[in-house]
């Protein structure tokens, strides 16, 4: 006998059988013990969670010779057999994503007239509806408005946003929720029993988590790992098929990161350059690391896991022992650096500089710091709350001071001017933010801009917004200066990072070849 | 008798003519359908004539009004998505409605049904002042509250002030939304023949703005992995993450403004009226905004421009931004 997946064999063939959709599956009965059937259902949720199940149990239902219970499909009489088997003339399910012209559509009006021809209903089930063309939905539509009296309708669709609302208000909606990992555990209990199968204690539930709430993933992640395992499932093997064995070396990787372990975060990228491995691969991978370690640090990693066995305890610990801030701030830093790699010509450069930015102030930082804003955020400057960004500009103009021909600007000024101008205009803060002020004397002080951040120098030459910042510098120096905005003289990018480089290492820049 | 009843005419309480008018379809056809009740339902066949407006010119609509009922007191014309009544007509046309609406048939109704209509133009002050303009505008308030509650009658069940709250709040005004939900809501409660707020949150469903509000609740009580769970859902549900930044930040304005209004000292069924939304979910709106301080809701508003922008700029995955705003949020 052919070997038939497992989704399809343990697929619900009644009512009952059917998990975490009581509120469907209720109303459904109901319906049929009234007789009070609509003309058109659409069944919205994500996949897996029964939408195509539910409406083949439906048609079943209508359909069946000698339901049990008045209701529930037998599956032994004529008619729920060749259904269960896709022989049945009056039970036709559509698949929109390859059947999405008008023709298809046009031909099934065509075939709604006639009356069925072994059950009481034709129930035509419409699966992917969204991906129909707009003209093929003209055409249900017409059909939908006046139904013959034997047809249902049974559309499904993971997006119902992209159903026309004339077609969604024609149709009883039933929105299936995703499944509860209980629910799957218990499921994919229930056929590890059947099966005679051996699973260690924590293996499901790790196959369910992969399901994002979705029965039919978890049963075809299942089927992946009998095969791949036999049946006994082992921790190991499943982690290894489901792709979440984890690489260890990555793992590392975030450690040092974490604890802001320069050194050896960045002898690990030298490691990758050497053995020619994607860098913006191995980033996105850490940044996954990471964002899984976020959801398990606020509570919410039922979700999705990163890692099995060891590795989940290593996260558990990893979650407790630094503060969400870190955590955040490092998944912002990297995930501006993804975006960086990418743009540049220098992957290297980028991905050791995102090293040294996030390790910079947690190690061999003299005198109490209490929170490592400055540091991390120097860099990260843009996306951040705003305390942080203030700490950030004043680093920058006090280190601005040694630059070129530029005059001083008192440390703190800038700090400030900033915190006074949110104070009073919140946008115009949140424009001025991005510059710094990079000279200042008697007449007039200087605020550059990246180049990248035109839009925001644009703004502050605007006459209200400068004449605030205008107002605000008197007020704090007690005397009145004339603002100008303009961009950073050089290219930005090399000068910024050879300024992000003497920062950290206090190195002399002796000369810079471009 | 051939004629039984022809000499009748139409019936005093029925105009000559009128003109449906307004949104509200699903009283458009209620309204209808009760003119047409006023023909017995054997004669219907015969008396009863459905013209397209789109199709139909004037002049086959005044040809079809002349013709005489058959057996039956009066008959019925009705005209759907007619087109006279706004922007400008052709002159031949006007001319000819005009002669109608001076001279009708005495045995008709003729019913116009038009979305839109302009009320200066002078065929339609003509059809109003010889005849019934009536409107159709969605229902409000306790109106609409009524209008449930009748269904539900209709349907054989009732539903709790607090049902009936949510329902309104979940669905909208929309009556063939309601309809609809309520068809449902009756199903899933048999037979039981009272539904209450949990029946309602069971199986009706839940429109985008609300599913935002509940994200925002969570966050607002400090539940991440529960907000968290909502962005999921809505992820999963082929949500738009752009989509899902702009009704965050919708809603956060709309909050923003309820806590400017109350600042400056407005009464609450100021601020309710103020904020330009269904009275329930105006009312759920400004509760909820007593959970926020202003400055939490700007820098919610900075956040997520920052968000936007990470996302516009392609850094990492939407939906690990929309993860990392909901956590930041909830930090707030």
């Amino acid at each position: 006998m052919a070997y038939t997946a497992l989704y399809r064999e343990w697929r619900p063939q009644n009512f009952a059988s059917i998990v975490g959709q009581e509120h469907v599956t209720r109303t459904l009965i109901n319906a049929i013990r009234t007789g009070r059937i609509a003309h058109a259902y659409i069944f919205c949720g994500p996949r897996g969670t029964g939408k195509t199940s539910t409406a083949k149990v439906m048609a079943k239902a209508l359909n069946c010779q000698a339901p049990v219970d008045g209701v529930e499909p037998c599956n032994q009489c004529a008619n729920c057999r060749s259904i269960n088997e896709g022989l049945s003339y009056d039970v036709l399910e559509i698949d929109a994503a390859s059947n999405r012209g008008i023709d298809e559509i046009r031909d099934l009006r065509e075939k709604v007239k006639y009356a069925p021809a072994d059950g009481r209903y034709k129930v035509y089930i419409i699966d992917e509806v969204h991906m129909l063309t707009t003209e093929a939905f003209n055409a249900l539509l017409k059909t939908l408005e006046e139904p013959p009296p034997h047809v249902i309708f049974i559309l499904a669709t993971t997006e119902p946003q992209k159903v026309p609302v004339t077609i969604l208000s024609r149709c009883q909606r039933f929105d299936f929720r995703r499944i509860s990992l209980a629910d799957i555990v218990s499921r994919l209990e229930e056929v590890v029993r059947e099966k005679g199968i051996e699973a260690e204690p924590g293996v499901l539930a790790m196959i369910a988590r992969r399901a994002e709430g979705g029965l039919r993933d978890a049963l075809s992640l299942l089927d992946q790992c009998l095969a791949f395992c036999g049946n006994e499932l082992k921790k190991e093997d499943v982690a290894a098929v489901l792709g979440i064995a984890g690489d260890e070396s990555l793992l590392t990787f975030m450690k040092m990161l974490l604890a802001g372990d320069a050194p050896g975060a960045l002898r690990w990228v030298d490691t990758i350059f050497a053995h020619g491995r994607d860098a913006r691969q191995c980033l996105r991978d850490t940044i996954y690391f990471l964002r899984n370690l976020m959801l398990e640090k606020v509570g919410a990693a039922d979700v999705e896991q990163p890692a099995a066995g060891e590795m989940e305890e290593e996260f558990a610990r990893l979650a407790a022992e630094y503060s969400l801030e870190r955590i955040l701030s490092l998944l912002e830093l990297l995930m501006r650096a993804e975006r960086e790699i990418r743009q540049t010509d220098r992957p290297r450069l980028v991905f050791e500089l995102a090293v040294i930015q996030a390790c910079r102030g947690i190690k061999g930082q003299p005198g109490p710091q209490p929170r490592r804003p400055s540091e991390d955020e120097k860099c990260a400057g843009r996306g951040e709350k705003e305390g942080r960004r203030t700490a950030a500009g004043e680093k920058s103009s006090g280190e601005k001071v040694t630059r070129g021909r530029e005059k001083a600007v008192p440390p703190r000024l800038w700090e400030q001017i900033l915190a006074e101008v949110r104070k009073r205009d919140v946008p115009t803060y949140a424009f001025l933010v991005e510059g710094q002020m990079i000279e200042m004397d008697e007449e007039r002080a200087r605020i550059a801009f990246k180049a990248s951040k035109s839009f925001h120098r644009q703004q502050l030459e605007d006459p209200r917004r400068r004449q605030l910042v205008e107002e605000v510098i008197a007020g704090l120096i007690g005397k009145r200066v004339r603002v100008e905005v303009c961009s950073f003289p050089e290219k930005g990018t090399a000068a910024e990072m050879v300024e992000k480089v003497k920062e950290v290492f206090g190195a002399l820049v002796e000369e810079v070849n471009d | 008798m051939l004629f039984a009843g022809r000499d009748d005419g139409r019936p005093a309480n029925l105009p000559p003519f009128c003109l449906f008018t307004g949104t509200e379809k699903l009283l458009i056809e209620e309204a209808l359908a009760e003119m047409e009740e006023t023909i017995p339902a054997e004669l219907r066949d015969f008396n009863v004539e459905v013209l397209d407006g789109r199709q139909a010119s004037a002049a086959r609509v005044v040809e079809a009004a002349r013709q005489m009922p058959v057996f039956a007191s009066h008959r019925l014309v009705i005209v759907k998505d007619a087109p006279y009544f706004k922007g400008t007509l052709a002159a031949e046309e006007e001319k000819t409605l005009t002669a109608y609406f001076q001279n009708p048939a005495p045995d008709t109704v003729l019913i116009f049904v038009a979305n839109e209509i302009d009320r200066r133009k002078a065929l339609v002050k003509l059809l109003a002042s010889r005849g019934e303009v009536r409107e159709f505008k969605p229902l409000t308030g306790k109106e609409l509250d009524r209008w449930v509650e009748k269904r539900a009658e209709k349907k054989g069940f009732s539903l709790t002030a607090g049902a009936l709250r949510e329902l309104i709040l979940r669905v909208g005004s929309d009556l063939t939304a309601l309809e609809a939900e309520l068809e449902k809501l009756s199903l899933y409660v048999h037979p039981r023949t009272t539904a209450d707020e949990d029946d309602v949150r069971a199986v009706v469903s839940r429109t985008l703005e609300g599913r935002i509000f509940d994200l925002i609740d969570a966050v607002a009580a400090g539940k991440t992995a529960l907000a968290l769970e909502l962005l999921r859902d809505l992820l999963l549900t082929g949500e738009a993450p752009v989509k899902i930044h702009y009704m965050l930040a919708r809603q956060v304005r709309i909050l923003l403004k309820a806590v400017l209004l109350r600042e400056k000292g407005l009464p609450e069924n100021e601020i309710i009226s103020a904020l330009d939304m269904h009275p329930y979910a105006a009312r759920k709106t400004v509760q909820q905004s007593r959970r926020f301080q202003r400055q939490q809701l700007l820098k919610a508003m900075l956040l997520l421009f920052r968000i936007d922008q990470a996302i516009k700029l392609g850094e990492g995955e939407p939906a690990w931004q929309l993860e990392k705003a909901v956590v930041r949020l909830s930090q707030l």
